[in-house]
């Protein structure tokens, strides 16, 4: 169970990305790039220290 | 005269004009600010106060009587509000500043309840879906959700209209199906009118708790309608947006419950055979409620941090740092804390809008007004002419008062009472203050302005 959370939390958080890079304006890629990928790195580590510690 | 002091003219692609009024050739067709005010209007709550009042008031039809009733004060105080929008172009933190002046506009502007309010939404849908997926642990969810539910706010307001095109017959669809199966259940809807529950609410109380639902969402109806043409735009899109979005939640909320007798959303829906649709329902309104929450912070919160710190921060960077909040906070059960941040912040944000519905329709058009101006919405939000004017020292007993008013006060609806009062409270400041001199010391700075630009020209 631990595995599919994890599996469905990176899966979901690349999709999520990849919709945001799909309509984002052509000028503003580069910085939803950045913006997706702290959300992404963000992501996975708060649900490491949620599930690990609390 | 006017200097313009905000010159950036670049294009504020993604910043939904947070800064500056819309300008005109850039307002949109008003069944563009209907959509969105209405998917603004649509939340998932409102079926549960609508289950709620449909089986603690006796009957359907007192439910009924109550949810126009506070509906109706709604939709005023939208039009109100609304129509300040699209007088100004500005959002309504922006347009605080000629009540409040350049720096008071700090206080309309530091937006944050609606943070809470993301966060809560996110957390209350998340809750729902590790309900009907258990195997999935919520704080994915709550991660996932986070960062989905800024999409289309971190693009832009236009990206927000697509979104609603979609709630809205979704909406609609399952709200009349709910309707339809209600009207097939034995004895049909005359079953339903004729059907009587306990009073567990007064009609005063029923009324109550439909302006609480709304009234701090209808506080920020500048902030959509803004971007309409006209004032008769704005008035169409307050009325059949929100009026019509608002009642058509609660009123399939209080049918559902009247005839199932359930008091909780999701045996209605159950009670219903309306599992999927109804989840789906949720979704989109979870997700335009939550576009809508981020949304108003993002373009109340750059004016209160460019006052404080001098700098300028751009929309879409409030709504990622919103987004970031909610992934790191929506999994701890934070909503257990809200209630009574929330309850404070239901007198707080009506008496902040009394005071901009105050000085628009009724200081502005006598000789009280704290500048002196006459005319004086008629001016560019970012010309010195405004911005010279720092602080309007009439708000702060008129805050305090209406506050008082609305958490003290056991007479009539709270909200309504701490409404009317700091309205009658900021007119009678305002001549005090005109008489003690302080008028009079704005229009010096007034007529100072206008020799400095008359040497300069």
């Amino acid at each position: 169970m631990s595995v599919l959370n994890w599996v469905i939390l990176i899966m979901g958080l690349l999709l999520i990305s990849v919709l945001w890079l799909k309509i984002s304006p052509a000028e503003r890629k580069k910085e939803t790039k950045i913006v997706a990928g702290a959300f992404i790195a963000l992501g996975i580590i708060v649900y490491f220290i949620q599930s690990t510690f609390l | 005269m006017t200097k313009e002091v905000n010159t950036k003219k670049a294009s504020m692609s993604g910043n939904d004009y947070a800064e500056e009024p819309v300008p005109r050739d850039k307002r949109v067709v008003w069944v563009n600010v209907t959509l969105v005010w209405f998917g603004a209007a649509m939340v998932a709550q409102l079926y549960q106060g609508g289950v709620t009042l449909g089986t603690g008031m006796g009957s359907l039809s007192n439910a009924l009587a109550a949810i126009l009733c506070g509906a109706a004060f709604l939709a005023l105080f939208v039009c109100l509000n609304g129509y300040i929008g699209v007088t100004t172009g500005c959002n309504s933190a922006l347009s605080g500043r000629y009540a409040y002046g350049s720096v008071g506009v700090a206080i309309p502007g530091f937006h944050i309840a609606d943070i809470g309010w993301f966060v809560v939404m996110n957390a209350i849908f998340a809750n729902i879906l590790s309900q009907i997926i258990p195997t999935v642990d919520m704080r994915v969810w709550c991660i996932l959700i986070s960062m989905l539910f800024i999409t289309n706010n971190y693009i832009g307001f236009h990206q927000m209209v697509i979104l609603n095109k979609i709630a809205f017959p979704i909406l609609l669809v399952v709200g009349l199906l709910g309707i339809v199966k209600v009207s097939m259940l034995p004895g049909g809807m005359a079953a339903v009118f004729d059907a009587r529950y306990p009073m567990t609410y007064t009609m005063a109380q029923g009324i109550v708790m439909v302006i609480g639902t709304w009234i701090s969402g209808c506080s920020r109806a500048a902030d959509y309608m803004r971007f309409a043409k006209d004032g008769k735009s704005s008035f169409l899109a307050s009325v059949l947006g929100f009026f019509f979005g608002f009642c058509l939640c609660i009123i399939c909320g209080a049918i559902w419950g009247a005839a199932t007798g359930t008091t909780v959303i999701g045996d209605t829906l159950k009670a219903l055979g309306l599992v999927f649709l109804g989840g789906l329902m949720f979704f989109v309104q979870t997700w335009t409620t939550a576009e809508h929450s981020s949304y108003v912070t993002s373009t109340a919160l750059p004016t209160s941090i460019q006052v404080v710190t001098k700098k300028k921060v751009p929309r879409r960077s409030i709504v990622a740092a919103i987004g970031l909040l909610g992934v790191c906070v929506t999994g701890l059960n934070i909503q257990n804390y809200y209630v009574p941040f929330i309850s404070f912040l239901g007198f707080l944000i009506p008496v902040i809008g009394a005071i901009v519905i105050a000085d628009f329709y009724i200081m502005a058009r006598t000789r009280y007004h704290w500048t002196g101006h006459k005319n004086y919405y008629r001016l560019q939000v970012n010309c010195e002419d405004v911005m010279h004017h720092k602080f309007n020292w009439a708000v702060i007993p008129s805050l305090c008062a209406g506050l008082l008013l609305g958490w003290k006060t056991t007479i009539g609806v709270p909200s309504i009472t701490a409404f009317i009062g700091t309205i009658v409270i900021y007119c009678i400041c305002c001549i005090l203050l005109c008489a003690f001199g302080l008028q009079r010391k704005e229009q010096r700075l007034s007529e100072a302005l206008q020799k400095e630009g008359g040497s300069g020209a």
